[in-house]
C-alpha cells in the first residue's frame, strides 16, 4: 500500500497538483493492467460458461482483444473487442457477433452473459490492477 | 421477501403468462424469459449476508408488432417487485423483435436465505 507523506498546506497542495497531472505512461499502464485483468476475467467466465464455437477451430474466447488506450484530462479509457471472424461455407460471422449472441442468447438459444458475469464479479480485482499502476507511481513520485 | 425466481414469476406472467425461467419450450411467438446468476454480498464472518442476482429478461415478439407497451409494462411489473429499474438492450434479428432487459435484486435474508 503507497503512502502519502505531506507537511502544511503547501506541500499538501503541491502533492494534489502532482497527481492530478498523472504522466500519460502511467495512465497508459493503469489501463492496460485492468484491460488485461478485465480480458482474463472474460475468459474465465466464458470458460466456465461454456462458451464456445462446436463448428469453429478457432476459439472465440482466444480473441479478445484490446484497443489501444485513449487518453483525457481526467484519465482515459480502453475497448475491449472479439476481434476476427468465422467463415462457414460462404457466410462470414464476425466474432463480437458471436460474443453478442452468447451474451444475450436469441429465440432457441439461452443466454449466456459471460461478459456481464465478468464485470460484476471482478469488478474490485480490475479496479486493483490499475490501482497498483498509481500506487506505485505515487510511491516512486513521493 | 420472494427469490429470484419467485419474483421474477410474480412480476412477468400477470402480463406474459407464456413465460418460464431460462428457456421457454412453448409454441407462442410473443413469449418472455428470465435468467440469473447470484453474487454473494456483505459478507461478515466469512459469509454472505445477502445476495445479489444480476437479471436478464428476455421479451420476444414477432417482428412488426410495437414492443413499446410490452416493455414499459415489464420494467414497471419488475420494478414493483423490488427489481431495480432495467435497462433494454434491443438483442432483435431477422427471425424476430428480442430485447433484453437487465436489472438486479437483492436478497438480504441472510446466508441460508436465498437459493
Amino acid at each position: 500500500m503507497a503512502t502519502l507523506e505531506i507537511q502544511g498546506m503547501d506541500e499538501l497542495n503541491a502533492a494534489l497538483g502532482r497527481i492530478g497531472t498523472l504522466p500519460p505512461e502511467v495512465k497508459t499502464r493503469a489501463l492496460n493492467q485492468m484491460a488485461d485483468a478485465a480480458r482474463a476475467a472474460i475468459k474465465r467466465s466464458g470458460e466456465s460458461m461454456g462458451v464456445r464455437d462446436r463448428e469453429s477451430d478457432v476459439h472465440i474466447l482466444d480473441k479478445i482483444t484490446t484497443t489501444k488506450p485513449k487518453l483525457s484530462e481526467s484519465g482515459g479509457h480502453q475497448d475491449i473487442t472479439f476481434s476476427g471472424s468465422r467463415r462457414r461455407g460462404s457466410t462470414t460471422t464476425r466474432n463480437a457477433e458471436i460474443a453478442f449472441i452468447n451474451e444475450y442468447g436469441k429465440r432457441g438459444q439461452p443466454a449466456r452473459p459471460f461478459i456481464g458475469k465478468a464485470m460484476n464479479e471482478n469488478e474490485e480485482r480490475i479496479a486493483a490492477a490499475g490501482g497498483e499502476v498509481l500506487g506505485a507511481w505515487i510511491e516512486n513520485e513521493f | 421477501m420472494k427469490n429470484v425466481d419467485a419474483a421474477a414469476m410474480a412480476a412477468i406472467a400477470p402480463i406474459f403468462p407464456e413465460c418460464a425461467p431460462n428457456e421457454y419450450q412453448g409454441e407462442a411467438l410473443e413469449y418472455v424469459t428470465w435468467n440469473a446468476y447470484t453474487i454473494p454480498e456483505a459478507y461478515g464472518e466469512r459469509l454472505p449476508a445477502a445476495a445479489r442476482y444480476p437479471v436478464q429478461v428476455h421479451y420476444f415478439l414477432p417482428n412488426g408488432k410495437n414492443p413499446n407497451p410490452g416493455k414499459l409494462k415489464l420494467q414497471r411489473a419488475l420494478f414493483d417487485q423490488g427489481f431495480t429499474w432495467p435497462s433494454i438492450t434491443n438483442a432483435s434479428d431477422s427471425e424476430g423483435q428480442h430485447y433484453v432487459l437487465e436489472c438486479n435484486y437483492v436478497n438480504a435474508g441472510g446466508v441460508y436465505g436465498y437459493a
